[in-house]
């Protein structure tokens, strides 16, 4: 009967050990902050690096091309080309930013903080940049974590990620979100 | 005299009795003694009457002295009544009555019977002084002077048979005043007076007198209780009074009780109003019934910022409005008609939904019945000419898009109906006997499931639809829209419960003509589960156009003609095909596309791929090779179209082989992938014609989980190695030995007794190359002595190509490079020999 009770404690003993396991599931978060600064200079950079940026020429071989890759250590054809397009947009946005009518969100995307003051024409045309930019934004997160083998859930830790780096390179006057959700002026 | 009589009786005895019997009775006799100038007293059952004398002056005139009355309610004393009349023929010509006094008793009001003068009523005459020639009327709150009072004689068809009374007149009504003449005519013939009064009104708000017009008609007998409903009121200038300013209203605006709609919401209309009827007063013996109402707004600066309505108005300090209101008692119908100027007018409703400089004119009529057995009939007439307006992601600048729209119909508890709707502006737009059921604007599934139509026309400019309604609000996120330019028409109309577009353009892509003639019908059922056919044909597709410029080869046209495309339309799918596009080299068809709208699902069935030869249509493709295809077919499924099937290629003498195909057309970039595996090439035929160097030999291999983004590849995993089986000479050209370190960042282990050969015999190839995280990783599939080989030497001799490259990594930047130097050398003709 008491060895019984014995076999009964060890397996309890057993069972809350392996209870205490914590599986820790690795995220690349040295990697992630590399890109994002990366891809975060490179957008925000000078018209020459943009002009590197072009895409091939021919089908058949990447002749007459350069890529301005770096030593980036998370890239692909997807984030190439979207930091052209985000690269390109980035003039249009700088007003904005700068004007404070567009601010840095804590989760990388942009946020309208307002419009007050500017036309309806300007509206729609912030409105617009807004959203294709969020856009292109969420679908570089996404080539990222694919690039990196992060699972989908685990995006919204990317999304922070770049959002630091957004920030720090967004230009003077441009709204911060911080990560308790309040707004400070750059 | 028996029973009681009402006051009327008594002013007949007072006015008109004591004439006849003066004149036709007595008149001879009194006129023969000079009248009684003892006191006379006379008792009935409404009271007593007395006077101390009554004489008969010349010409007929009667002076009586003292005279009292008396009854249960009042008590009348005037000191001295003169008449002047005339005999023949009978008429009144002036009545003096001096120093009036009466009082009013404390009577029984219980006895007070209909038609009959109520105590209170009696209680006005409290308030009267009569002297000569002037009547006095004074309260706390109302004082009316009538002086001047004069009788004349009135000659009607030669007779004396009127008196004709006039009186100059004063009536102050708390802040109101109005002054003017008073004339009456008194017929003796019919006994009837008509009352006419002229005279101008000035009012709190009114900058200057208005003037007014009354006519009464009083029929003799019973004349007051046949006032009623004979009593007109006329203001001749309606416009004239225009000026009445402050004017508020605040509340509920009822007739007969009944609510016509309600202002509780803090609504508060401010401006001029001028409400020409008269109130129901309960002291007057008579109650002036209601014979037509008219309320009007004038408004040059309305504030609307109070109004609590959807859209808050933030500006609009320019606008002119003007609102009548209409009723009729009779038949119980009122009217409001408003007209509305706004300009510069702003507001919004969120971030999403706002219009900013907007001049407006608006026309609003509605009309009705307060008993509500009618509809509310309305009607509206808006246009604009300036002012913008964001239905985000639409924006629409009205200075280019000018219009006007109008419509009628009626409101009733299933909804709005719209009898007749026309809009001119951007594109035209007819509808007749539409009906929106209640709370069918939520969304537009919603209002075409609910909306009833009996007949809606629609057509407008293609090119300026398209660039308003597609190109500027959705070119920033899909660039590829700004380069297709429509130009045509495009019309919508409903033919029962079926919605028809038809559209017939000519469209270009980057500045050249992609299609010529294109004519698309597409019937939808919108209210019938029934399936609808339609068609896609146009006369001439420049498939070339579409492509990059440095994709075809010079001179090759893929132009598609005549071709016709069924289409089927349900509420929910559209399919359409057979689609077959004849490439001139080659076939490309589609059995049946499909679409099912609510799910976002699609597919593609019966996908067929023949004799299409690449070489003869792709510029810098030199190698023969045809693809076929047959029975392939796909489903869209969130954003990815997922092929099924596999796509067979013919290429130097082997097969190269497409299976697992997706494409991802909607991504921000376009991907799109598949599993490519191929066997038996002849590697020669393959080298031949490249800048590479030739190797001869038959290899297999595959391409696993090739993803290109745009034309750019993103990753992928290659093996290639040699297929013993083909049993033909294996050879490899020094440039291609020399190619191939380049390529894999090694070096070639050839002899300087080697390049006085051209080409070296090899016996194995094995090459693995995959690329990821723009990183191409380059291995050697042989391994001997710690070594990678990517070319194997034979027993007797030849070349060895070693991977020295230890991690085998290469960066996508570096690889481009060497591509560059390989390709250069070509050019160049460096070649090593």
């Amino acid at each position: 009967m008491r060895s019984v009770n014995t076999k009964y404690m060890v397996g309890l003993l057993a069972f809350l050990i392996t209870a205490c396991v914590t599986v820790n599931i690795y995220f690349p978060a040295a990697e992630v902050k590399q890109a994002a600064e990366d891809i975060a200079k490179d957008v925000r950079g000078s018209q020459q690096d943009q002009d590197l940026e072009k895409g091939p020429t021919s089908w058949l071989f990447f002749e007459s091309q350069a890529y301005a890759a770096g030593e980036l250590t998370v890239s692909n054809a997807t984030i190439r080309q979207l930091k052209v397009r985000m690269k390109a947009r980035y003039p249009s946005l700088a007003p904005y930013l700068k004007g404070g009518f567009v601010g840095e969100g804590a989760n990388g995307l942009l946020v309208i903080r307002s419009d007050k003051g500017l036309g309806l024409k300007k509206k729609a045309e912030l409105k617009r940049l807004v959203n294709a930019e969020n856009s292109d934004r969420m679908a570089l997160y996404r080539a990222v974590a694919q690039s990196l083998n992060i699972p989908s859930s685990q995006i919204v830790r990317v999304q922070k990620i770049f959002a630091t780096e957004w920030q720090k390179t967004a230009p003077r006057g441009t709204f911060i979100q911080r990560p308790s959700g309040s707004w400070v002026r750059k | 005299m028996e029973g009681k009589k009402p006051l009327k009786r008594y002013l007949l005895v007072i006015c008109v009795s004591l004439s006849l019997l003066a004149g036709l009775g007595l008149g001879l006799f009194l006129f023969l003694c000079g009248g009684i100038t003892t006191p006379v007293h006379l008792h009935w059952q409404d009271g007593d009457l007395e006077f101390s004398r009554f004489l008969v002056l010349k010409r007929g005139d009667l002076l009586v002295e003292r005279i009292r009355f008396q009854n249960d309610s009042l008590k009348l004393v005037i000191p001295r009544l003169r008449i002047s009349m005339g005999i023949h023929p009978p008429f009144l010509q002036a009545i003096e009555i001096n120093d009036m006094e009466t009082w009013v008793l404390p009577g029984d009001r219980r006895d007070e019977k209909p038609g009959h003068f109520s105590h209170a009523q009696y209680g006005l005459l409290r308030y009267v002084k009569i002297t000569n020639s002037e009547i006095h009327y004074v309260s706390q709150k109302a004082r009316l002077d009538l002086q001047g009072l004069t009788l004349l004689p009135s000659v009607r068809n030669g007779k004396y048979d009127s008196s004709l009374l006039s009186a100059s007149f004063q009536a102050n009504v708390e802040d109101s005043h109005l002054q003017g003449n008073l004339s009456a005519s008194l017929d003796f013939v019919s006994a009837d007076a008509n009352v006419e009064i002229e005279g101008l009104v000035q009012a709190e708000g009114l900058d200057r007198p208005v003037p007014m017009n009354l006519r009464l008609h009083l029929p003799f007998p019973d004349s007051l209780a046949r006032l009623r409903g004979g009593f007109s009121l006329n203001i001749p200038n309606i416009e004239a009074i225009s000026e009445i300013q402050g004017f508020r209203l605040k509340g509920s605006i009822s007739i007969d009780g009944k609510a016509l709609f309600s202002l509780e919401k803090g609504i508060e209309a401010r401006g001029r109003l001028c409400l020409p009827f008269g109130i129901i007063q309960r002291n007057l013996p008579v109650k002036l019934e209601l014979d037509k109402a008219l309320a009007y707004t004038f408004n040059s600066s309305p504030d609307l910022s109070r109004m609590d309505i959807t859209f808050l108005p933030e500006g609009g300090d320019h606008s002119n409005t003007r609102v009548e209101f209409g009723y009729e008692p009779r038949n119980k119908r009122w009217k409001l008609v408003s007209d509305l100027q706004l300009r510069d007018l702003s507001g919004s409703r969120d971030s999403d939904h706002a219009f900013e400089g907007l001049d407006l004119k608006i026309h609003l009529a509605l009309a009705g019945d307060i008993s509500r057995k009618e509809k509310v009939a309305w009607r509206a007439e808006v246009s604009w000419d300036r002012g913008q307006v964001l239905i985000y992601p639409w924006f629409f600048d009205l200075s280019a898009l000018k219009g006007a729209l109008a419509a009628g119909g009626r409101f009733s508890r299933h909804g709005i109906f719209v009898s007749n709707i026309k809009l001119q502006g951007p594109f035209m737009l007819k509808g007749k006997e539409i009906l929106l059921p209640p709370g069918a604007m939520h969304s537009m599934g919603n209002i075409l499931k609910r909306i009833s139509i009996s007949s809606l026309e629609a057509s407008g400019d293609l090119e300026k639809l398209y660039d308003l309604l597609l190109k500027e609000p959705f070119s920033d996120s899909h660039p590829a829209l700004s380069r297709f330019e429509p130009a045509g028409s495009i019309s919508v109309s409903t033919m029962g419960k079926v919605l028809r577009l038809d559209c017939l353009c000519d469209v270009n892509f980057s500045n050249a003509t992609l299609l010529k003639g294109l004519h698309i019908r597409l019937p939808y059922p919108f209210k019938t589960k029934s399936c609808e056919s339609g068609t896609i044909s146009w006369q001439a597709f420049y498939l070339n156009n579409l492509l990059p410029s440095s994709l075809l080869r010079e001179g090759v046209k893929v132009e598609i003609k005549n071709s016709l495309v069924p289409m089927e339309i349900c509420q929910d799918l559209i399919s359409a095909g057979p689609l077959e596009l004849d490439l001139q080299h080659g076939q490309v068809c589609v059995h049946r596309i499909r679409m099912e709208l609510r799910s976002k699902k699609g597919a593609l069935e019966g996908v067929c791929i023949k004799d299409l030869d690449i070489k003869r249509l792709f510029r810098d493709f030199p190698y023969e090779m045809k693809v076929e295809a047959k029975g392939i077919s796909a489903e869209f499924r969130q954003g990815k179209l997922v092929f099924s099937g596999q796509i067979k290629a013919k290429l130097a003498g082997g097969t190269i082989t497409a299976t697992h195909i997706w494409l991802e057309p909607f991504a921000p970039i376009v991907r799109y992938g598949a599993d490519i595996s191929f066997d038996h090439l002849d590697l020669e035929m393959i080298t031949a014609p490249t800048a590479f160097g030739v190797v001869s030999g038959v290899v297999k291999g595959w391409i696993k989980g090739l993803v290109m983004s745009g034309i750019q590849p993103e990753r992928f995993r290659l093996v290639i190695e040699n297929d013993d089986s083909a049993h033909v000479p294996q050879k490899i050209s020094i440039k291609a030995v020399e190619n191939l370190s380049i390529l894999g960042g090694g070096q070639g282990s050839v002899s300087f007794l080697g390049y006085f050969f051209k080409k070296f015999s090899y016996k194995r190839i094995g090459i693995s190359c995959s690329l990821q995280n723009d990183v191409f990783v380059l291995h050697g599939l042989i391994k001997k002595g710690g070594k990678e080989y990517l070319v194997e030497r034979g027993f007797l001799g030849g070349v060895n190509v070693i991977n020295m490259n230890p991690g085998g990594r290469i960066r996508f930047k570096d690889m481009v490079e060497r591509l560059q130097r390989i390709t250069e050398s070509e050019k160049s003709k460096m070649e090593v020999r």
